[in-house]
């Protein structure tokens, strides 16, 4: 705890040179199969609240310098790799389907791990796959319930995006799909409440566009995107 | 997942986290474990699991710990003892160290081990604890730890304090070692500080709450309080001031020290505070007031314990009120002392009797007494400079008190401008001979210091002015250079207006001599240059600007005044000649020719005294031009005739009292004794006879006359009746001018308000007395410059223009 630096939420801090010394060892998956990886420790760690305490607490991974993931997928971790190199969240951009799923779990990892900029941009990501696809993740329902707790960023964007582009026709579909999920139901109902009739069913791409997205980040106390520019 | 079977898995790691066999334990094990509690959104029981964890921990197996350390006879010493040491101090102090060490250990384990618990529980930490709005579960194993640790009593016994207090016992214990003395461990209870630095005494954790605030370091500002008290009393009982001084600054800065090794710096201030109230603020009076207080200190010139005495009260309050008190005191009282010792000379004044010698002698006494007072105001206003700059740190509350109470005994001085007048006098005619310009510069600016310090302004103007006149005239100022230099500092002191009519008489001064050089020339030019003329020098004087006594001879009878002094033909054509000359140059302006104020130089022959074997003599006599007047009479008289006083005074004129004054000089002062009087007394009445002193034998060619009393020198009684006469009219001016002024200004003021500002106008020149404002109002009412408005409420005037 007493270690613990602050994380960047923004671009508006970056990492130093200093930082790509060391590296730590990342290994992924389950034995036999596990795939490693070698991160530099510092870049991880000005990322990731996780990686911060692993590395400098006391327990065995500080010493060893391997850190065992034994129950993260490859994929996630190796995109992970990617972001934190390139800055680009790489999901693949089909045209039969959305990757919203890919965008889900990968924010998913950096809840997990504390790496607020990541969850940050998949939030983008979501919202950015809405324009290019113009169809809300119902379909991941499921999975967002599952991999997140209640004030999820991701949990409350993707209701709020159903609350603001659907109507009740839509939501008749939904039932008889029967892709939903009583607790986003509830969820769901609330933000149609919050929204009120004018702007209920009524967002439209322009909108999304324009939506405020920090309210669906994580971020220090005081701190916004665009806040530095 | 199964909650009971994951808890299992972490549990066992806290406890080896607690042993500290940490080493080998997997942090992603952990952590992926608690993330998976919480995310199946048992983060709430994981929570309350932790916690009871830590609690268990805490009261059975720490406790044990601390408790260990304290045996009873340790918990009674801490009870039982007071201030004063004790046979097994030495005991005391080692068990005591040995539970703060233990507490020190204690606690900074159950930091660590919770820092390893948070890095475990991070996700709890950040989306539970966050969205339920809990404290971390760090913060609660700290408030668990003060519970159960802090707040526990040895053996459960309550009738001793809990581990708190006790830890406080300890602390308060070996700061009492330190303070008489002794070496203690000082870190040790810094790391105990900070435990308590870093613990809150309830859920709130705000800054005020800290159980370092509510329950150390109270208790550790009343201990102290009552270790100074009584420490205070000792040091007053026991030192002299100047010890008690540095041991309170010895004392303040340990405590300085100790907050900073051994506290924390929050407490300074407090703790100087109470260093300060026990030390100083509630004992500066008696310390100030001591046998070797400040009067002591001042007397033997301790500028060391002086300056002591001033930083210690300038700690607790910056305006000094004890020492400023104390310092307004002493001087009061050594000025005062210099005022008895002036006024002691004063009171052996004999009853008036200009006419003889002793009382003479007297009144130069007088005035070397007056000049002795002024030197010593001078000298103890020094003592007391050099004080201020070498002790006081040019401090400007106490350079007030010095002037202030300065100022009060001086003006509590009756005579203090006329004495201040005669010392400028005095160094004007004397002191500055032989010194540098510096030294003289110096003077200069002792004069104007000391002439701050006089109210009455215009009394010393008037004195001035008097003295001033008799240098000018007589010749006696050893530089006029220096003189106006003297004017113009009182110019930049007090003004123009105060420095106008001294200013005048230097100009008049000026134009007399061009005047007497152009007569001069004047008469050259009209040819008849004869041998046996009268050579004039001539001081054309403005009436208003000089002193009255020198342009009025005030006669005693204001029928003498009417009379014309007759001058014999020779020179009453010069004075014609010079009136005509003048009169060309200023039409319109009258001369009043003052025989009292000029000197001639006659020469005289005496004739052979065969019966004494005395040649003839010949003397250049300097005399008055009354003396002169009075000697041209005999010219005419056969040898061994005299003249009586009245019959001189006929064929003069000479005011009496002027008469009486150069017959004086003439007849009876032993080496001047050109006249011979019958009978041959001191006196000199109205039936007494004068002859020429044929037998006259001078030790010089020239042979100067002085008049009795001529020279500056401190005044009679009745001299100052007259003095204070003339001041209180020229004051009565003064008032109404300033009266009108105002209400010109402000056409209708109430009384209150009019005597106010008249008061206001006139102080930079006298401190105007109430009650004559009041007849100057009365006095205007009667004029008809002011009226009074009848129907106001309280008592009010009105302006008539």
């Amino acid at each position: 705890m007493a270690h613990k630096r602050t994380l960047p939420s923004t671009r508006d801090t970056s990492p130093t040179s200093d930082l790509y010394t060391d590296v730590v060892e990342v290994r992924v998956g389950k034995d036999p199969n596990t795939s490693s990886s070698y991160l530099h420790s510092g870049l991880v760690s000005f990322h990731s609240g996780y990686f911060q305490a692993a590395l400098n607490g006391n327990f065995a991974e500080s010493k060893s310098r391997v850190i065992e993931l034994p129950e993260e997928s490859t994929e996630v971790f190796t995109r992970f790799r990617m972001w934190l190199y390139t800055n680009k969240i790489d999901v693949p951009a089909r045209t039969d389907r959305s990757s919203y799923s890919e965008i889900i779990a990968l924010w998913s990892f950096a809840d997990r791990r504390e790496i607020p900029l990541l969850m940050n941009e998949c939030i983008n990501a979501v919202r950015d796959e809405l324009v290019r696809t113009w169809k809300v993740p119902t379909k991941y329902l499921r999975q967002i319930y599952d991999t997140t707790t209640p004030h999820a960023g991701t949990r409350r964007l993707v209701i709020q995006l159903m609350a603001g582009t659907w109507d009740a026709s839509k939501m008749e579909g939904e039932r008889e799909r029967g892709q939903m999920i009583e607790a986003a139901l509830w969820d769901i109902v609330i933000a149609v409440w919050k929204l009120k009739d004018e702007k209920c069913g009524r967002m439209l791409k322009a909108d999304v566009v324009k939506m405020d997205l920090c309210e669906y980040h994580v971020h220090e106390e005081g701190v916004r995107c665009g806040s530095q520019v | 997942m199964d909650f009971e079977q994951t808890w299992a898995i972490l549990a066992s790691a806290f406890t080896q986290i607690h042993e500290k066999q940490a080493s080998k334990l997997s942090f992603e094990e952990l952590y992926r474990n608690a993330y998976k509690i919480v995310l199946k959104k048992k983060g709430d029981e994981l929570y309350l699991r932790v916690a009871e964890f830590e609690r268990d921990w805490l009261s059975s197996e720490i406790e044990r710990r601390i408790h260990k350390e304290l045996p009873p006879q340790l918990m009674n010493a801490l009870q039982g003892r007071s201030s004063a040491g004790s046979v097994g101090d030495d005991q005391v102090r080692t068990q005591g160290e040995r539970f703060l060490r233990q507490l020190k250990l204690a606690w900074e384990d159950h930091q660590t081990c919770m820092s390893m618990l948070t890095d475990v529980l991070m996700y709890m930490d950040r989306v539970y604890c966050a969205d339920t709005r809990r404290p971390s579960i760090f913060t609660t194993a700290m408030s668990l730890f003060r519970d159960c640790i802090l707040r526990s009593h040895v053996r459960g016994d309550d009738s001793w304090p809990d581990i708190c207090g006790t830890l406080n016992h300890v602390i308060l214990d070996q700061i009492r070692m330190e303070r008489d003395g002794d070496f203690i461990d000082k870190h040790l209870i810094k790391a105990n500080v900070y435990m308590l630095e870093g613990l809150y005494d309830s859920h709130h954790e705000v800054e005020e709450e800290k159980l370092y605030l509510t329950s150390f370091e109270y208790e550790f500002l009343a201990s102290s309080a009552e270790f100074y008290r009584a420490l205070g009393d000792r040091l007053l009982k026991e030192s002299d001031a100047g010890q008690y001084c540095r041991e309170t600054r010895k004392r303040i800065d340990e405590e300085n020290d100790r907050c900073r090794s051994t506290l924390l710096e929050s407490t300074t201030p407090k703790i100087q505070k109470v260093v300060e109230d026990e030390l100083i603020r509630y004992r500066m009076k008696d310390l100030i007031e001591s046998e070797s207080g400040v009067r002591f200190m001042i007397t033997n010139e301790r500028h060391d314990d002086l300056a002591l005495v001033f930083d210690l009260e300038a700690r607790v309050d910056p305006r000094k009120p004890e020492l400023t008190k104390a310092l307004q005191k002493i001087i009061l009282e050594m000025g005062t002392n210099l005022n008895d010792a002036a006024q002691l000379g004063a009171a052996a004044e004999a009853p008036e009797d200009r006419a003889k010698a002793p009382a003479d002698k007297l009144v130069n006494q007088q005035t070397v007494a007056a000049l002795k007072w002024v030197e010593d105001v001078l000298e103890l206003k020094d003592k007391f400079d050099a004080m201020w700059k070498q002790s006081f740190q040019s401090d400007q509350t106490i350079h007030t008190a010095i002037m202030r109470s300065s100022a009060e005994f001086i003006n509590s001085h009756p005579r203090c401008a006329e004495y201040m007048s005669l010392f400028i006098d005095d160094n004007m005619k004397k002191g500055i001979k032989g010194k540098t310009e510096l030294e003289i510069e110096a003077l200069l600016n002792k004069a104007i210091v000391l002439l701050r310090y006089v109210q009455e302004k215009d009394v010393f103007e008037l004195y001035y002015k008097k003295h001033l006149g008799k240098r000018l005239l007589m010749g006696r100022s050893l530089s006029i250079d220096v003189e106006k230099q003297m004017i113009f500092r009182m110019k930049m002191e007090l003004g123009n207006n105060f420095t106008a009519k001294l200013e005048g008489m230097f100009k008049d001064m000026t134009l007399s001599e061009e005047l007497t050089a152009g007569y001069k020339g004047y008469v050259a030019r009209l040819g008849d240059a004869d041998p046996r003329r009268i050579d004039l020098a001539i001081n054309v004087l403005t009436s208003m600007t000089w002193p009255v006594e020198t342009t009025n001879s005030a006669p005693d009878d204001a029928r003498e005044s009417r009379l014309k002094t007759i001058y014999p033909p020779a020179m009453e054509r010069i004075r014609q000649g010079f009136e005509n000359y003048y009169k060309e140059k200023y039409s319109g302006r009258m001369l009043d020719w003052k025989g009292n104020m000029g000197t001639v130089d006659v020469k005289v022959t005496f004739p052979k005294v065969p019966s004494k074997g005395f040649k003839e003599r010949r003397h250049e006599l300097n005399v008055s031009t009354y003396a002169m007047l009075i000697l041209l009479l005999f010219n005419d008289l056969p040898s061994g005739a005299s003249l009586s006083l009245e019959e001189i005074q006929a064929r003069t004129n000479i005011p009496t009292n002027e008469l009486v004054r150069n017959l004086q000089s003439l007849a009876v002062a032993p080496k001047t004794r050109i006249l011979l009087k019958e009978p041959m007394s001191k006196d000199v009445k109205d039936t007494d006879k004068f002859f020429f002193n044929e037998g006259f034998m001078g030790k010089f060619h020239k042979v100067k006359i002085g008049i009795v009393s001529a020279g500056n020198r401190i005044e009679n009684d009745r001299e100052r009746v007259e003095t204070e006469k003339k001041n209180n009219d020229s004051r009565g001016y003064a008032i109404e001018a300033a009266v009108v002024r105002i209400m010109k200004q402000r056409k209708e003021l109430s009384h209150q308000q009019l005597v106010t500002e008249t008061i206001t106008q006139l102080n930079s020149q006298f401190k105007p007395d109430v009650n004559m404002i009041k007849k100057r109002i009365e006095s205007l009412i009667e004029r008809e410059y002011l009226e009074r408005i009848e129907d106001s409420p309280s008592s009010s005037y009105r302006y008539l223009a």
